[in-house]
């Protein structure tokens, strides 16, 4: 009696039948898409490799700029150097610190007595 | 909750169904247990469904497209979708009802592409019909009306349904070649049950009177 069934007969007639090839081109198409995610999570589950090349590429970031930074530094202070002018102002200025810091008030007094006498003495005489 | 008449009749089956037929329907290996699985991750388990749910599926899309190469793309890119997202299964939901939503769902997408047919086809509501119940739609064929539709041509039989209404033939297609009942089968649709079995009715009718007008011209 249900061979008289119309939905049945129906299907029978309507149903289709993929290529021989389908199956092989569906899993080849999962696992392009679902086989690559696998790779990644062995990337994920393999930290150490991955955190050593971070931290080699960061420290050597690090070191090449520092160098870059300490050449320019001494490329600024060779510079200064060739100026004469500037040179012998640093050398007064050098100077002046090292009487400004040395000398008391008393010392200035008699630097500056000192200095007075003998013109004193060469007008009085 | 009033169970349809329709459940009333799968039940009825059931009772004279093969053994083997109820342990594939109701043992561990139901549709949902094997989604369960796939969701957890066993391949395995999509292996399974894929393989006991490929054909129903390509027939339903075909139905549509009427092109096999653009049906089986289709058909592919359903189940790459659903392991996509396998997570959002929730085992509340009828598998059936999930898996045939989002084969619906392609087959609206690729006819919007195409500007084949609007999407409000599909969602077309027909009025109800006086006197469509289950039975009427669900009854045996006479004798002479069975032998003329296995008799008719695949291709006359696909021309029929190409000719029923957008809605007519989403439902004829799902009663056909899904596992849904008719509450289901409205969900799926979001209409109602009653929209289903006038569907259905309707559908019936136009694809007898279809192949019968057809072989008259063939004699």
């Amino acid at each position: 009696m249900s061979n008289h069934n119309f939905f049945k007969i129906l299907r029978t007639k309507l149903e289709q039948k993929p290529k021989s090839d389908f199956d092989k081109r569906f899993w080849k198409r999962f696992d392009e898409e679902f086989g690559e995610k696998k790779s990644l999570i062995q990337l994920v589950l393999t930290p150490v490799p991955v955190a050593a090349t971070i931290l080699i590429i960061g420290f050597s970031a690090i070191w090449v700029t520092r160098d870059y930074r300490g050449s320019e530094d001494v490329e600024l202070a060779s510079a200064l150097m060739n100026k004469e002018e500037f040179l012998d102002n640093l050398e007064m200025l050098r100077t002046l610190d090292e009487v400004a810091v040395l000398a008391s008030d008393e010392d200035w007094q008699l630097i500056l007595d000192e200095g007075e006498s003998p013109r004193e003495d060469q007008e009085q005489s | 909750m009033v169970k349809s008449e329709f459940e009333v009749f799968k039940k009825i089956k059931k009772l004279f169904a093969p053994a083997s037929v109820l342990s594939s329907e109701e043992g561990s290996d139901t549709n949902e247990a094997l989604m369960l699985k796939v969701r957890d991750g066993d391949q395995a388990a999509f292996e399974k469904l894929y393989g006991k749910l490929r054909k129903p599926i390509m027939s339903y899309v075909y139905g549509f497209v009427s092109n096999l190469s653009v049906a089986e793309e289709i058909t592919q890119e359903v189940f790459l979708k659903v392991y996509r997202v396998r997570e959002t299964y929730a085992p509340t939901a009828k598998f059936s009802t999930w898996l045939w939503t989002i084969t619906r769902n392609a087959v609206i997408d690729h006819l919007r592409k195409k500007h084949e047919v609007l999407v409000d086809d599909l969602n077309y509501v027909e009025q109800q019909k006086q006197g469509s119940s289950v039975e009427q739609i669900e009854s045996e064929l006479p004798n002479s009306e069975a032998m003329l539709v296995a008799n008719t041509e695949n291709i006359s039989v696909h021309d029929c349904l190409k000719k029923l209404s957008a809605s007519q033939r989403d439902a004829l297609q799902l009663r056909i070649f899904s596992d849904l009942s008719y509450e289901e089968i409205a969900e799926t649709l979001k209409t109602t049950v009653t929209s289903v079995k006038t569907l259905l009715f309707r559908a019936k009718q136009g694809m007898l009177g279809c192949i019968k007008k057809k072989e008259l011209i063939h004699e």
